[in-house]
């Protein structure tokens, strides 16, 4: 079930790739506050913390659980 | 453990120092050049009690056994992106971690040995433009803390579509962890290796010229000894002894899926943009969490912003979580833990961030120094944590 939502919001947002911003458009998503990892070492910090506090942490991009002894 | 630190500190200051000499190549079209620069120091005060810990362990009113789980974490974090040539980036980061007081379980009453724990890794990630609309991505890391060694190794791509206004993402992940377990009692059965597989998809949009979206699906595999072969289950009345308090159990293997939703929005008349992020969490042992994030990120003048942040966390614990076992000895084998992190629980976390950009050549957001505090609480625990980062990009 969780499988067949996914890969419906997949089809869903892909489907959008129609919408085409040109390049002379992009001030805004230019901007610092607009990355979709704004801070790859403060978003790495605050992992740490969910991981090692939470059993949900990971599983999105890199593996989940394992990789240090404080891993759920 | 020292001389691991001072091995992978060595690797990145040699690293550095082979940039300062590297002389530009134009026959092979090869300019090694430094292109990032970042740096971060946080430290997080923790306060609670759980299952885990015999520090002053006493059954409570709600009928669980809870010691202190009080601990500081000391976490600096350096990050060097190194461009290669026009088409390969490489980046590395250095996270270290220092764990003071950390909570007493079995073992450490007698031998006090996470009174002081540090674990550092290296983390080497490389990016390759194989056209003007595709990138590969390889990654590895070497992890080392106190007895556990940790590999991980992965390969991604990603491809441009629409103009730059959609990407499409796919990865894979392999990980192996090599510890040496003792039992709450004391036993030591030699090294055992705990192994996990991660694939990944993930898809992001533009969907107007302030509007950004992505989603991504992560499955992970993983077997092996999946439990902290430390963790214990406290028994009734007491909360249990070195002796008679018996270990966690956990399955063989273990199914996760992972997936998540983002949306940036940019709202130029307010000076801000709001960051959007919900997450799903569910596995095989039972487990079940949603996550949900809003941030809104405010320009301050034309070089501070001001960022205030909540997280809600909802996670429903594992089918086999017990707070405590009344009778052990008669107790079967069976998949079992008393992890308050595995519980259920709702943990609420509030942000505040202040960042400021040095403005270069006029363009924004190449250098930076941001001050940033965390709340994390949830029943029975709560985290502070305060934070220092500076980020250049050349």
């Amino acid at each position: 079930m969780l499988a067949r939502r996914t890969v419906l919001v997949l089809t869903l947002a892909t489907l959008g790739g129609c919408v085409v911003v040109q390049p002379y458009q992009r001030e805004h998503l230019a901007d610092p506050t607009m990355q979709r990892t704004d801070d790859p070492l403060a978003a790495q910090a605050e992992r740490k913390l969910h991981v090692s506090r939470e059993g949900a942490g990971g599983g999105d991009g890199s593996a989940a659980g394992g990789g240090c002894a404080c891993g759920n | 453990m020292r001389a691991a630190t001072s091995l992978a500190l060595l690797a990145a200051v040699a690293l550095v120092a082979g940039l300062s000499v590297a002389q530009p190549s134009e026959d092979e079209g090869e300019r090694w050049v430094l292109d990032e620069l970042a740096f971060r120091l946080s430290y997080s005060d923790q306060r609670g009690r759980g299952g885990q810990s015999q520090a002053g362990a006493r059954r409570h009113r709600d009928g669980t056994i809870r010691g202190s789980e009080r601990l500081h974490v000391i976490n600096p974090i350096a990050r060097l992106g190194v461009r290669q040539n026009e088409r390969v980036r490489h980046v590395l980061t250095i996270p270290v971690d220092v764990v003071a007081s950390a909570s007493a379980d079995a073992l450490d009453v007698v031998s006090r040995a996470s009174l002081w724990n540090e674990a550092v890794s290296v983390q080497l990630a490389t990016t390759i433009d194989a056209t003007g609309d595709d990138h590969l991505s390889l990654r590895g890391s070497y992890h080392l803390e106190e007895t556990l060694r940790s590999l991980e190794v992965g390969a991604g791509f990603v491809r441009d579509l629409a103009c730059d206004n959609a990407t499409l993402e796919a990865s894979l992940n392999a990980s192996i962890d090599w510890f040496d377990p003792i039992t709450p009692q004391g036993f030591d059965w030699g090294y055992e290796q705990r192994r996990a597989l991660n694939a990944n998809v993930g898809v992001s949009q533009v969907l107007s010229p302030t509007t950004l979206a992505a989603a991504s699906y992560g499955l992970t595999r993983q077997w092996g000894l999946l439990e902290q072969p430390w963790n214990s289950i406290p028994t009734v009345p007491t909360g249990g002894t070195l002796t008679n308090r018996p270990r966690e159990v956990f399955p063989g293997s273990r199914l996760r899926h992972a997936a998540s939703l983002q949306l940036l929005q940019r709202i130029p008349r307010a000076g801000g943009t709001l960051r959007l992020r919900y997450r799903h969490y569910r596995d095989d042992f039972g487990l079940v969490a949603d996550t949900a994030r809003a941030a809104w990120v405010q320009w301050l003048g034309p070089r501070l912003t001001g960022e205030l942040s909540y997280r809600l966390h909802a996670q429903r614990g594992l089918r086999f979580f017990t707070p405590f076992i009344p009778n052990p000895a008669e107790l079967p084998l069976e998949p079992r833990t008393a992890d308050s992190d595995l519980a259920d629980f709702r943990a609420h976390e509030l942000g505040v961030k202040l960042r400021w950009y040095f403005s270069r050549n006029g363009a924004r957001g190449t250098e930076s120094l941001d001050v940033g505090y965390l709340r994390y609480r949830r029943p029975w625990m709560r985290i502070d944590t305060a934070s220092v980062g500076y980020r250049r990009q050349f």
